[in-house]
């Protein structure tokens, strides 16, 4: 009898294989290094960047890779001069090099990418943020992509970090925002000697003024025209990294959070009409939970514990907690690190590129944190390491994490990481993480683990933008009920699959799909396959 | 936390005593130096203190205690570089003085050179084990490296030497809190403020610690207790928006919120100072800045403080100075206050405002002629100003010169109507020069403005 209760419960829960990475990189014939140009002289742009990107820039289904370079800096010489990367995913598991072929090797210096099909023909149009001015290239659907930046009127010339695209105004046309880090320049440059030792070190953003960011808005013709201001978005208080677009209130439109280093973070409520205003602090999204700034790096936005409102998860500095805005419903979010376990786990990393994603398929949203620090010196005054190990946490439910640490795999490496994306590139039904690392290669870490039934679902607009960016979706399976939505930009510096993947964990079936279309078309699909890709187009739901 | 901590034992450590008996020669004047040295501190002023320790260390440059106050001078106006200096100069002189190597890790913790800090505050215990505040500071180290266990013992050790030290109490319970450990870090904290009734640091973290516990009545309370005992305390007003949130009163969450905003933004921009005189620790400019923060607060010592470095920078600013007898005044230190007007005055004999804040000291002091003499530079060099002339007023009427007084206050009248004390004064005024119509006329304005409640 006591074996029976024992083994009812055990029985009832669906075993999992452990989470296990695999670093791909090299046998993928990833080559890339990142360049940064440090030569002693600790220009903070060096230490920022980079990130880089999963997209399918040529329509055949499988994510390619776009990856971030910098560039020399005063005092730095390089020849050839290092530029982005763009690499065609073969479909076999390795990569070839197309960059030149296409035509998006940017040479500036490079931070971020966000994608979006800007003028809805089916493609996916790259936009790259850079220290100077910013890049837009458009996908002319041959495989190669033209540089329209001038007459696009998009090459905002500040510290571009993270950006995004997003249709603010619901006009079926994607617009973009780019977050402006800080005033540093050349010219302004400066050391700190913070951290004793006399050492030498990258000034911390105290040290910098904020600046604006930018909202362009789509104008249909191939220009954008810069309404950060009349938006309500022109406060220079920030200084923005991370950036994510997301139905926080749930009204249909996309709202905008903005992660800030050392500033208060904002979470910019749209009106409906591509209007915002700042309600960050009296959401309880601005602070950590104890009122105090913290410094801001990646942020993502989803719902882990399936309660159909969208969540919030913001990466900080060493020493810092990383930080979990948990909606309450009401439109305002309650911060509980503690709780989550996410505290003890983070507090000695330094944090920047994350997601929300169901690594081993099993229903639930886990959540991945690309670490490294920012000073190569760190050893010498402070007991943390310049190299660190990402950080996997599994959702244990209850509104709980639990960190997995991986004995031997590609979790295991040390790195400097900063940007991360995240996507299935070799079309095996879990998702596979790209880390962008300063100075180095990138990782490709592969993810051989996931068990559980999946689902990954292709949205195409025709009223709404063509991506699909901002559509959220509601997937009932197994009486479970998970939500997401589609994303530019996230996470940190990076962009990941525009394509929706939802473990199913032991269910064989879904029962219902309804998708919410920017436009504001609700859609209901029934019986679709698991383990499969559905493309869902706008309008054809029967 | 940690720096009020570090502050307090540096203070103490200031207010050592002189042992030693006076002997001839340098080693007097030495002596001498050192104690007015020490006078200077124990009244905020560290940069005339570090001038008198610098001096006596010229003369004795074998004194450890010499040195041991001038690192802590330094060290309160934010030069650690020149902190630690003096700090190693001691412990070069005597490698056992326990308060130099315990504030030689404090200068390490404000550069973040927590290792090296452990370092010196283990070779403290070691020296010795009885030293309470090391343990604290040893501990609070840990607690920033998230090394909570660390933590939990050093803690339990002090308190096995000093059981009523609510501090360790504190930090214990603010360590549970961490571990999630709410029930005992609760009962930790419960006993921290038993133990330190006005302890607002340990109500908010009961607060925080209520929070996570939803006790939310219970955690509005703390936090209310914290604000009580500290008004400038953000996490307090945070926390008390956040229970506030919860118990469902969102209009008065916003308005604490709102506090709280305001508190964040001022408490910044004195964190942006200190960090930037953390690099430039020369920069007149931001040290003034600095000062007007604090005055903005109400923390006039350490505003003084700030000024008197920006004099002593860049000596022929006459806004400094002026904002330095300001606060002097505002502290009842007349005599500086005088001397600081004066100076500006001999740097620009036009500055009017000096002239102004001149004769408001000399009120104060009772040097009425002073007074009039600096009020009437002042009303001659700016003739709109309508306080110069009410207070002239009054200067007059004081020495029996109510005609005089009749007129300055008259013009205060003209230009302010509603300025009721300005015209009660100028009622008495004429009534005192024989102009009874004048008075009457006055007075039935005032018992006007008193009923329909329409006055300043």
């Amino acid at each position: 009898m006591l074996k029976f209760f024992l083994l009812l419960p055990l029985l009832s829960v669906p075993l999992y294989a452990n989470p296990r990475f695999y670093d791909a990189t090299q046998g993928a014939g990833i080559d890339f290094v990142h360049f940064n140009g440090a030569n002693g002289q600790k220009f903070v742009i060096e230490t920022v960047g980079p990130g880089g990107g999963f997209f399918d820039y040529d329509g055949d289904g499988r994510l390619d890779i776009y990856l971030i370079n910098g560039a020399a800096v005063p005092g730095t010489d390089y020849d050839p001069a290092p530029q982005n990367a763009l690499y065609h995913n073969r479909g076999d598991g390795t990569f070839a090099d197309v960059t030149a072929h296409a035509g998006v090797g940017d040479t500036g210096y490079g931070m971020g990418c966000a994608v979006g099909d800007i003028e809805n023909d089916g493609d996916l149009d790259l936009y790259v943020t850079n220290f100077g001015a910013n890049v837009l290239y458009r996908n002319e659907g041959d495989g190669t992509f033209a540089d329209v930046t001038v007459a696009a009127q998009v090459g905002d010339e500040g510290w571009g970090a993270s950006a995004a695209f997003a249709d603010i105004d619901r006009d079926g046309l994607v617009d973009l925002y780019v977050g402006n880090y800080h005033n540093f320049s050349y010219t302004n440059h400066r050391v700190c000697a913070e951290g004793g030792s006399g050492l030498q070190l990258y000034c911390g953003p105290e040290a910098f003024d904020g600046v604006t960011d930018v909202l362009y808005r789509n104008e249909g013709d191939g220009t954008f025209a810069d309404i950060t201001t009349a938006a309500g978005l022109g406060s220079a208080e920030g200084k923005e990294l991370g950036v994510v677009f997301g139905d926080v209130d749930l009204d249909g439109d996309p709202d905008l959070y903005l992660a800030n280093d050392k500033t208060l973070n904002f979470l910019y409520l749209n009106d409906g009409t591509g209007h915002f205003a700042d309600e960050a602090l009296l959401a309880g999204v601005a602070y950590n939970e104890d009122g105090d700034v913290e410094a801001g790096m990646g942020v993502d936005m989803g719902d882990y514990d399936n309660d159909g409102d969208p969540d919030l998860f913001v990466t900080n500095f060493q020493w810092e907690t990383n930080t979990r805005y948990i909606t309450l419903g009401d439109g305002t979010f309650v911060d509980e690190p503690f709780l989550a376990g996410l505290c003890k786990g983070s507090i000695a990393y330094l944090s920047w590129g994350t997601r929300f994603f169901d690594v081993d398929n099993d229903g639930d949203r886990d959540l991945f944190i690309a670490n490294g620090h920012l000073e190569s010196d760190v050893e010498q005054y402070e007991n943390a390491t310049f190299p660190q190990r990402n950080q996997l946490f599994l959702n244990v439910g209850d509104g709980r994490f639990e960190e997995y640490a991986e004995d031997g795999g590609a979790l295991s490496l040390k790195r400097v990481s900063r940007g991360a994306a995240f996507g299935d590139y070799d079309d095996d039904g879990d998702i596979d993480v790209l880390v962008a690392n300063v100075a180095a290669r990138p990782t490709l870490m592969r993810n051989d683990g996931a068990s559980g039934h999946w689902v990954r679902l292709r949205l195409e607009g025709r009223d709404s933008n063509r991506a699909g960016i901002g559509t959220r979706v509601e997937v009932t399976s197994g009486g479970r009920v998970q939500t997401d939505e589609v994303r530019s930009g996230a996470s940190y510096l990076s962009q990941s699959d525009v394509q929706l993947h939802f473990g199913l964990g032991t269910a064989t079936g879904i029962e219902r799909v309804v998708v919410y279309w920017p436009s504001g078309r609700v859609e209901e699909y029934a019986d679709l396959g698991v383990n499969q890709e559905h493309l869902l187009v706008e309008g054809a739901a029967r | 936390m940690r720096v009020l901590m570090i502050c307090l034992a540096l203070y103490a450590c200031v207010q050592e005593e002189i042992k030693e008996k006076v002997r001839p020669g340098a080693a007097m004047d030495a002596e001498v130096l050192f104690v007015r040295g020490t006078a200077l501190a124990s009244e905020g002023r560290h940069t005339e203190a570090i001038d008198a320790y610098r001096q006596a260390a010229v003369l004795a440059p074998g004194s450890a205690k010499i040195h041991y106050n001038l690192g802590n001078a330094y060290a309160r106006q934010l030069d650690y570089p020149s902190a630690m200096a003096a700090y190693q100069r001691v412990l070069a002189l005597d490698s056992t003085h326990v308060s130099a190597r315990h504030n030689l890790a404090a200068m390490y913790v404000k550069q973040l050179n927590y290792a090296q800090a452990i370092d010196e505050h283990r070779r403290v215990l070691s020296l010795d084990p009885g030293h309470l505040t090391t343990y604290y500071d040893l501990g609070y180290i840990y607690f920033l490296r998230g090394e909570y266990g660390e933590v939990e013992k050093l803690l339990q050790a002090g308190l096995d030497r000093d059981s009523t030290n609510a501090s360790f109490y504190r930090l214990l319970g603010r360590t549970r809190l961490k571990e999630l450990d709410f029930e005992r870090a609760a009962a930790t904290l419960m006993r921290a403020v038993e133990l330190d009734s006005m302890d607002a640091a340990a109500y908010v973290d009961l607060a925080q610690v209520e929070l996570k516990r939803r006790e939310y009545a219970a955690a509005e309370l703390a936090a209310r207790r914290a604000i009580a005992f500290d008004s400038l305390s953000k996490e307090a007003y945070f926390a008390l928006a956040n229970a506030l949130k919860r118990l469902g009163r969102r209009e008065e969450s916003t308005e604490v919120l709102a506090q709280f905003r305001a508190l964040d933004q001022q408490l910044d921009k004195i964190d942006d100072q200190l960090r930037m005189l953390g690099n430039a620790p020369d920069d007149h400019e931001a040290r003034a800045q600095l000062g007007l923060l604090y005055t903005e607060q109400g923390r006039l010592t350490e505003a003084a403080e700030a000024y008197r470095l920006a004099v002593r920078l860049a000596p022929d600013s006459l806004r400094y100075r002026n904002n330095l007898g300001n606060l002097y005044l505002r502290l009842g230190q007349f005599a500086e206050a005088v001397v600081e007007y004066q100076a500006a005055l001999a740097l620009d004999p036009e500055y009017d405002k000096a002239h102004y804040n001149l004769g408001q000291v000399y009120m104060r002091l009772q040097r009425f002629d002073e007074a009039v003499a600096s009020l009437a530079e002042a009303r001659r060099l700016a003739p709109e100003d309508v306080e110069t002339h009410y207070f002239l007023g009054l200067l007059h009427a004081r020495t029996g010169d109510y005609a005089k007084a009749a007129e300055m206050l008259s013009v205060a009248v003209a230009a302010r109507p509603d300025w009721l004390d300005a015209r009660q004064k100028l009622a008495v005024a004429y009534l005192k020069s024989g102009k009874v119509e004048e008075s009457k006329r006055e007075l039935a304005a005032i018992q006007q403005m008193k009923e329909s409640g329409q006055h300043e």
